[in-house]
């Protein structure tokens, strides 16, 4: 056999192969690895000050920075108005607006948790542009590594402004602390995707808010498996699970039961990385609509159960 | 940008479909073609050629995942260009991968011609079925994705001496593997 035919017949292998090797959830990149060991450095004594200074600061300026919900965003999160004070711990305000072609773009707050985080943001448009979330400006997410989408959820008239959430999910990484860059672009749309701009608009800001997460331990044996822990926040989960054999690591049913017996949608959910890691598989799943991580009563994957408490 | 919005973008024929897809994807894509060709601007050329392959593929088409699809397609296009290159030289990354497979696929008789080309993927799919993942993956970034040592070695955190005894290794179980089931003597 010639190394190119070889060479062809590997080419027509199984895409999840080449999705395995893709993502293969390897060692840290070089570049990490110098990030952690940086982090690890002692901290300088200019550096302390400056700490002590920054705290001193923000006890100076109290609780003056004003944190409250953005509507469309408690609507479509489908935010009690008994929680919003408690879940607005898990909000950062960013407020920062840009104008360019007549076009105002505000990056409003964000609300999440470790891994999932969902961003609200309108763009004020001038008369001479259809109003319809067809014509739209398009999102960009810089310094994360993650997927995400973004919906076009409202339009007022009044003030001309479309209002945008953008999700972002990073099952494998941490967002709180992050800066995040965010940029929006090529606004353009209707029947013949007309360029109205072709400014670029461009923000920065830090994922600053309170992580409510839970971390429940469970070892316990269930079916021919083990379940290590389920971490729970009101937006995402991670479902930690010990030899799961390989028949069953194709997730077609995850699901959470609350304790009154609801079952809230889950907008997407998979393997981290697609394969496992060692022995563990963790299964991320992400919610459309906050739940009360306190009131969750079992998980099911692929129709098994596994209680919580 | 998630694979799923792209797609949306392709099939509303926005040409920011093709730059979500570069932002997201062409560093793999380039990479991946930059191994077999030895040549930037002749793989930006393939690359290029891959998006448009998109362009023209989606719709009707809805590929998942997108990556790999792209990646298959960068692919095969790098490939047919090497083949035209190398007409006149050798001198890239996929030269001296095809030239580490070689002596473990050659052989006096061989029955390449009876093994249809799908029989022959299947046949590597459970050969890979059989591998850990870790080195499922380090086999693939080297022979599928004409990855360098040194690159595998940081994926997978190990080092560049490590990876070469692991794939010489590898080679070795594949020749049996292939030796067992017929497809060389």
């Amino acid at each position: 056999m010639t190394v190119h035919t070889f060479s062809k017949a590997l080419g027509d292998i199984n895409e999840k192969y080449l999705l395995e090797a893709i993502q293969y959830p390897g060692a840290k990149s070089s570049t990490e690895a110098k990030e952690i060991k940086a982090s690890r450095k002692r901290p300088s004594a200019v550096a302390l000050l400056a700490a002590a200074a920054a705290i001193l600061l923000t006890v100076a300026a109290g609780a003056t920075a004003l944190t409250y919900w953005n509507d469309t965003l408690r609507e479509y999160l489908g935010i009690p108005s008994a929680a919003s004070d408690s879940l607005a711990e898990a909000i950062a305000m960013i407020g920062d607006s840009q104008t360019k072609d007549g076009i105002t773009v505000t990056v409003e707050q964000a609300f999440g948790d470790t891994h999932t985080t969902y961003i609200v943001a309108t763009a004020a448009f001038s008369e001479n542009v259809p109003l319809d979330c067809k014509t739209t400006i398009i999102p960009t997410l810089k310094n994360v590594d993650g997927g995400y989408n973004f919906d076009c959820v409202a339009v007022d008239e009044e003030t001309r402004t479309q209002t945008y959430i953008i999700y972002v999910h990073s099952s494998n990484k941490n967002l709180i602390g992050k800066k995040m860059g965010l940029e929006f672009r090529g606004f353009r749309g209707g029947r013949d995707y007309i360029q109205y701009s072709s400014e670029t608009w461009s923000f920065s800001f830090q994922l600053d808010y309170k992580d409510l997460s839970r971390n429940v331990t469970l070892n316990k044996d269930v079916d021919d498996f083990h379940v290590n822990s389920v971490w729970l926040s009101p937006v995402s989960m991670i479902l930690y699970i010990e030899d799961l054999p390989a028949e069953r690591r194709v997730i077609e049913d995850f699901d959470i039961i609350m304790k009154d017996g609801t079952l809230p949608d889950i907008k997407k959910y998979q393997i981290i990385g697609g394969v496992p890691r060692g022995n563990t598989t963790p299964i991320f799943g992400m919610f459309p609509q906050v739940i009360d991580p306190e009131n969750v009563k079992s998980v099911v994957v692929n129709g098994i159960e596994i209680p919580i408490d | 940008m998630e694979d799923e919005k792209i797609i949306d973008l392709f099939f509303a024929r926005s040409e920011i479909a093709i730059a979500e897809t570069d932002n997201k994807y062409g560093k793999i894509c380039r990479n991946l073609s930059s191994n077999i060709l030895h040549n930037r601007q002749d793989a930006e050329e393939c690359v290029n050629d891959a998006y448009l392959g998109l362009w023209n593929a989606i719709p009707p088409h809805r590929p998942s995942p997108l990556v790999t699809f792209l990646c298959k397609i960068v692919r095969n296009l790098s490939l047919k260009r090497y083949e035209k290159n190398t007409a006149k030289k050798r001198n890239s990354m996929y030269d001296a991968v095809i030239d580490e497979l070689a002596p473990y696929l050659a052989s006096e008789t061989t029955v390449e011609d009876e093994i249809a080309a799908k029989e022959l993927t299947h046949i590597i799919e459970d050969f890979l079925q059989m591998l850990s993942a870790e080195n499922r993956v380090m086999f693939l970034r080297r022979y599928y994705f004409s990855d360098p040592y040194d690159a595998i070695a940081r994926q997978l955190g190990i080092t560049e001496k490590n990876v070469s005894v692991r794939l010489t290794r590898i080679r070795k179980q594949m020749k049996k593997y292939l030796t067992e089931r017929g497809v060389l003597f």
